[in-house]
């Protein structure tokens, strides 16, 4: 038997965000969820408090396999709520999908013995109230009191007594729980980080469970970095330069997108400072023929052109013909051209034009996204083990039939933003063992760390996302 | 060691039933290096010996990524199933193709090691797909028997035209 290319492809889409639909139609089964069971009913009303929507988020996404960033914009669409509201239930459920380990094992602690499986939600509930004890300042008391309410509007009021008493007593006496981080982290990926780290590994835990900050990249084509810094600043939001990435500037506080000035007219995107070091480490000339072979949503298609004033013959490809959409609007936003086509790079099939050799090539794999967790942490829940087999088979595909598109002389960036060997270093070592025509460039980058093959940058380091990235270079 | 030929389908070959191994020998034990050594090469995670046209139960296995956790199943039985789960599964015998087949979601097996010890092993998830599959070359069947007849007819007209243009 062989796995499919497919297959991981699939579990990545489920993990990646999708573009918030505005014009979803409603919900065509009212009162069932996903599964087509009858839902838990929870009043729909504009009184869902950030406590009860984090506890049934995090329901959704721990217990039933559901990706954060949907099942988070599918109940804001249900239920009105300020940004502020807003803003705390998505502290609150990230919080609890961070600490799960942590948190659970505190509740299973102080409940003795586990709650029934139908009142689930309760436990989450629980979860919720010790996130807020263990990792916010907020006024315990008032937190306790606002859980316990929470109960209520769940349908679980029996659960009040149980959560007060709970609660209580941690604040009384709290739990000492041993390196909480590595105890949010499932065991598979505990023991391939510590493997491979070694020391390094519990700095990579608390990297994962950290909040990330909000990094913007500037429009070149638009304006200099210090304009828009400008512009910021009379909006009163206040930011600086990302010191490692030159078209990048740090939020010191996140910022709904709409509220930044002229980002619909393309001024700037959302992107993590590691991720912006690929269209630099590539390094495009104007007029170049180059292809982003795993391109949507764009982010870095978008970022190659901008270096190049738009002047680039770009190819850019995904095998998904809805994340295709989602890159048309990003190119669209931005005012910046390529042509777009949805199909599976790996094979020869549906090329549009069969012998036709590029510049510069990005293969910005599909991969397990071990290096962004502290952005998606229902990655630790979701993930497993089982899938780094498949998403190494789709990465060697991709490697090996991209190579033959490349010009000899020309340039090959092979990108991650997975922090596992396996999909990185131990990779690129076998493409090359096979190859008497690779060059492997040195990429200059005063953070992270050079490996024998390429370069990976840690959430443990400087803040930012964990990627990895090595340059190929064909023999002339 | 040796490389093995893997039979592509539409081979009659595929279709043979196999026997059960008499006594695990030294030719069993190298016919099982062999096949690693095959299935390794082609990038599988599962190769039934039907499928290099030996036509004994015998099959090797490897699920890890680091290609370190050989398994061996000879003269395998399932002696327990049940619950239900659709995997996309591609087979070395059908290359470049896949397709979601429906299997068991739990099994319990007996097999032999390749000492000609028994073992029991109880799989869920991609193992218990990959047993299962695996198992089906051995009683002769291909995966893609499982689709529809339209579906069936393309795979073969896929497979046969490449194989004359190889
Ligand atoms: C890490 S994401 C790319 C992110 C993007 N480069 C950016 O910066 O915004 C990987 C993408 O590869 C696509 N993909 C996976 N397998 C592919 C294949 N065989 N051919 C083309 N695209 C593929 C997925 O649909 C996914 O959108
Ligand atoms: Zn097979």
């Amino acid at each position: 038997m062989v796995i499919p290319l497919r297959l991981a492809t699939n579990s990545v889409r489920a993990l990646t965000k999708p573009k918030p639909n505005t014009q979803r139609k409603p919900s065509s089964k009212p009162g069932t969820n996903s599964q087509g069971q009858p839902k838990a009913k929870p009043r729909r009303s504009k009184t869902l408090s950030a406590r009860a929507a984090a506890a049934l988020l995090s329901q959704q996404v721990i217990d039933q396999g559901q990706s954060l960033d949907r099942a988070r914009d599918k109940l804001f669409e249900e239920h009105a709520a300020d940004d502020n509201d807003r803003a705390f239930t998505q502290e609150l459920l990230y919080g609890v999908c961070r600490w799960y380990g942590e948190l659970d094992y505190i509740a299973l602690e102080l409940l003795g013995k586990p709650i029934r499986k139908k009142d689930r939600i309760v436990h989450f509930l629980l979860l919720v109230g010790l996130y807020q004890l263990r990792h916010l300042k907020s006024a315990p008391h008032a937190g306790v009191a606002e859980t316990v309410n929470a109960s209520k509007q769940l349908n679980k009021q029996w659960a009040s007594k149980l959560l007060n008493a709970c609660l209580r007593n941690y604040l009384r006496s709290p739990t000492v729980v041993n390196n909480p981080a590595r105890a949010s982290h499932p065991d598979w990926l505990i023991e391939k980080l510590e493997a491979h780290y070694q020391d390094e590994a519990n700095a990579i835990f608390d990297g994962n469970n950290q909040r990330a900050p909000m990094c913007l990249r500037v429009n070149r084509c638009q304006q200099s970095r210090d304009d828009y810094l400008e512009e910021l600043s009379q909006s009163n939001i206040p930011a600086k330069k990302d010191p490692h990435s030159i078209d990048g500037i740090i939020l010191d506080q996140a910022s709904p997108v709409a509220a930044l000035p002229r980002f619909f007219d393309g001024a700037c995107s959302v992107q993590d400072t590691a991720a912006q070091l690929a269209a630099r480490i590539l390094a495009p000339e104007r007029g170049m023929r180059v292809l982003d072979a795993c391109a949507a949503p764009g982010g870095k298609t978008a970022h190659l052109l901008e270096l190049c004033d738009n002047s680039l013959e770009l190819d850019a490809l995904d095998i998904s013909e809805v994340r295709c959409e989602q890159l048309r609007s990003t190119l669209e936003r931005l005012n910046l051209t390529a042509s777009v086509y949805a199909f599976d790079a790996s094979t020869e099939d549906n090329w549009p034009s069969k012998h036709k050799q590029y510049d510069r090539i990005l293969i910005d794999a599909p991969c397990s996204g071990t290096g962004v967790i502290r952005r998606h942490p229902d990655i630790k829940h979701h993930r497993r083990d089982s899938d780094i087999l498949a998403l190494q088979n789709s990465q060697h595909l991709l490697l090996e039939s991209l190579w033959r598109k490349l010009v000899a002389g020309g340039k090959l960036l092979y990108a991650s933003c997975s922090i596992l060997p396996q999909e990185n270093e131990h990779q690129i070592e076998r493409f090359v063992a096979g190859k008497n025509d690779v060059i492997l460039k040195t990429i200059h980058h005063p953070t992270g760390r050079r490996r024998k093959f390429g370069y990976q940058t840690l959430p443990s380091i400087d803040d930012m996302d964990g990627f990895y990235y090595c340059l190929l270079e064909k023999s002339e | 060691m040796a490389k093995l030929e893997i039979l592509v389908y539409p081979d009659e070959r595929l279709r043979t039933i196999a026997k059960p191994v008499e006594t695990v020998d030294d030719r069993i034990r190298s016919l099982v290096k062999d096949m690693f050594e095959t299935m390794y090469d082609a990038n599988g995670i599962g190769l039934a010996a039907t499928q290099v046209d030996v036509h004994e139960q015998v099959i090797v296995m490897d699920l890890s990524e680091e290609r370190n956790e050989p398994r061996i199943l000879i003269n395998p039985k399932i002696t327990e199933r049940d619950g239900e789960q659709t995997y996309d599964e591609g087979c070395l015998s059908v290359p470049e193709y896949y397709a979601p087949v429906k299997r068991a979601e739990r099994i319990k097996i007996t097999a032999l090691d390749d000492q000609g010890e028994i073992y029991e092993l109880e799989a869920d998830g991609l193992l218990a797909v990959c047993i299962q599959h695996e198992m089906d070359h051995l009683a002769g069947r291909v995966f893609v028997d499982y689709l529809s007849r339209l579906k069936q007819d393309r795979v073969r007209k896929k497979l046969v035209k490449r194989a004359r243009t190889a």
